[in-house]
């Protein structure tokens, strides 16, 4: 009777996840235009097929976006939870916050000025995003009495702002080369993923999930509030400083190779707090799980819909933003 | 039972001599009282006297601009937080809670000053929140969601989160406030129990002369941000000096009474 379940059952809950990860990577391995046989995939895994095709399909095309897919969905996934217990908000993500705009018109910048490295994208729309996320923390003080109301007034703020950017830096851009990667990039998705963008956000996001996942404890205090926080012994400005620069490395990261992906980082977790209730800390462990598989179903779905490829923001809006509708719908009839 | 908990001569509260200022303002000014191991101290004032500011200072939210808080002898206002979390826990008035937290998540969080900076609670801080569960009677509650219980219900689980944390001083901010009648005795009953046994020390701001009356081995009246009058409550004569600087504060109409071995306020 005295041992802690959560302990047992994370390891099951893992194990789940861990399958659940597997079997979508399977499949999205398989489908494509070119579609393979499982046994196919798992000879090529072993290096046994003798394919030639199928090899530089499967080693340079396939795989390298299916990895940068479960990446960045483990990132964004992250990041939601991150942010709704930082601003002890459930219906904050980053796209709400305006972190993704920030982000994003760091990038388009980036693009304008040093084309488009991974590196330099990355650290540019590390840039765009930390500003916006400060200015979302410093103008939700000024709503007192409504933290949901001043949260999304921030976030119309800053997102107008960071487009209003854009379009200028849209219309300054030299219409026949940067024009086209700017307007190619922000419609976002995977489909010009290749190892060198894996490797090129690997480090950051394994870096800054590594963090969030040891502070997971200290998320959950700060979930209480400030002053009880406080008093339960958690330093909080410098405790949730360090969460908040993660989370916004790994959205940052995600933008910088994918664009604008909306609502992974809403719908995860709360597809999260539906399997294992209200856990911010544990919520942790299980949220990259869910957001790489949301993310590379919603891959898999907008490369293979039609013959030619849907811009996966598509897919995750058209799905997410009704997602957002029902939880109000269910939040009201709770109340 | 052979707790975790303390159980020191360590749990001396003292403040010297302690001044607050909130931007600019000064808030709290030249207040000193000592409380000692194993007592309840009520804070008793008027709404804007500066008990808010005075918890405040004292769980340390905000640093004092003179003065000390000495806990066993200790200077706390320049420990570290966590440090100062082992020392002193807190109850607020009211928990806003945003997130639904299972009754024994909330309670475990209590462990957290115990835990580093990367830690987890484990077994041993479970077994800690079951028995202070036990003791206060709410081991039924365990599984329920926080947002599940009823006002009574949920201020007895703060009350136990505040125990987990084994601190040698409890500070709360009117935690009465949302009570109905009956459930303010029980939950200051339950608390004068477990301070007695373990020998910590609680501080306790009420609006509420006659729960002060009732509950507090001593009575600190807070008045324009400084003490206006300290009654110790075991000695003879407190009754009449209470009754002077009560009407002091809530004006010519309020008066205590003796009545049998109890002491009551009465409006005329």
């Amino acid at each position: 009777m005295l041992k802690y379940k959560k302990c047992v059952n994370l390891f099951n809950i893992l194990l789940i996840e861990f399958i659940a990860v597997l079997f979508v990577f399977l499949i999205s391995m398989c489908i494509g235009r070119y579609t393979m046989g499982i046994g196919d995939v798992l000879k090529l895994i072993t290096f046994s097929s003798d394919s030639q095709d199928y090899f530089a399909l499967f080693w340079l095309i396939r795989l390298p976006r299916t990895v940068l897919v479960l990446i960045s969905g483990s990132a964004l996934a992250l990041a939601g939870t991150v942010y709704q217990g930082v601003f002890r908000n459930p219906l904050v993500s980053s796209d709400i916050l305006g972190v993704t705009s920030g982000a994003s018109l760091g990038a388009v910048l980036s693009i304008m000025l040093w084309h488009n490295t991974t590196w330099i994208a990355q650290l540019a729309s590390f840039c765009g995003g930390i500003l916006a996320v400060g200015l979302a923390m410093s103008l939700v003080r000024t709503v007192k009495n409504n933290s949901t109301l001043g949260l999304i007034l921030a976030g119309i703020i800053i997102s107008s702002i960071a487009s209003s950017l854009v379009l200028m830096f849209k219309y300054l851009a030299d219409p026949y080369k940067q024009l086209p990667a700017i307007e190619y990039w922000m419609m976002g998705g995977f489909y010009n993923a290749d190892w060198e963008k894996v490797i090129g956000i690997f480090p950051a996001v394994f870096l800054s999930a590594t963090v969030i996942l040891l502070l997971r404890w200290r998320l959950k205090v700060l979930t209480l509030g400030d002053d009880e926080a406080m008093s339960l012994g958690v330093r909080v400005k410098p405790v949730r400083g360090i969460l908040v620069i993660a989370a916004t490395v790994l959205v940052s990261a995600v933008v910088s190779v994918a664009g604008m992906v909306s609502w992974i980082g809403l719908v995860a977790p709360h597809i999260v707090r539906m399997i294992i209730g209200d856990d911010s800390s544990m919520g942790l462990v299980v949220s990259w799980g869910v957001g790489a598989v949301i993310l590379l179903l919603a891959d898999t779905a907008a490369r293979t819909m039609t013959t030619s490829e849907i811009p996966i923001s598509v897919i995750t809006s058209f799905v997410g933003a009704p997602f957002l509708g029902y939880l109000m719908w269910k939040a009201g009839r709770a109340q | 039972m052979n707790m975790n908990l303390n159980s020191g001569k360590h749990a001396d509260f003292e403040l010297k001599n302690l001044t607050v200022n909130l931007y600019g303002r000064s808030i709290i000014e030249d207040v000193s009282f000592r409380i000692e191991e194993g007592k309840i101290g009520v804070l008793l004032g008027s709404n804007g006297a500066g008990k808010t500011s005075l918890i405040k200072a004292i769980i340390g939210l905000v640093k004092p601009a003179e003065g000390e808080i000495y806990i066993g002898g200790l200077p706390v206002s320049r420990m570290k937080r966590r440090q100062q979390a082992q020392l002193i826990s807190y109850v607020p008035q009211y928990h806003l809670a945003v997130y639904n937290y299972t009754v024994q998540d909330f309670i475990i969080m209590g462990r957290t000053p115990h835990l580093g900076i990367f830690g987890t609670p484990g077994e041993k801080d479970l077994k800690i929140v079951y028995e202070v569960m036990q003791y206060l009677g709410i081991m039924s509650m365990e599984k329920r969601s926080y947002l599940s219980l009823s006002a009574g219900e949920r201020q007895m689980v703060l009350l136990a989160r505040s125990l987990v944390q084994s601190a040698q001083v409890v500070v709360m901010d009117e935690p009465t406030t949302y009570l109905d009648y009956q459930k303010q005795y029980c939950f200051l009953d339950s608390l004068k129990k477990f301070v007695e046994k373990r020998g910590i020390t609680a501080i306790i701001s009420l609006h509420d002369p006659n729960l002060a009356l009732k509950f507090a081995d001593k009575i600190i009246m807070i008045h324009d941000k400084k003490v206006l009058f300290e009654a110790d409550c075991k000695s003879g004569n407190y009754i009449s000096k209470l009754n002077a600087n009560i009407k002091k504060m809530y004006g010519e109409q309020v008066e205590i009474k003796k009545l049998e071995s109890d002491a009551v306020a009465l409006w005329k």
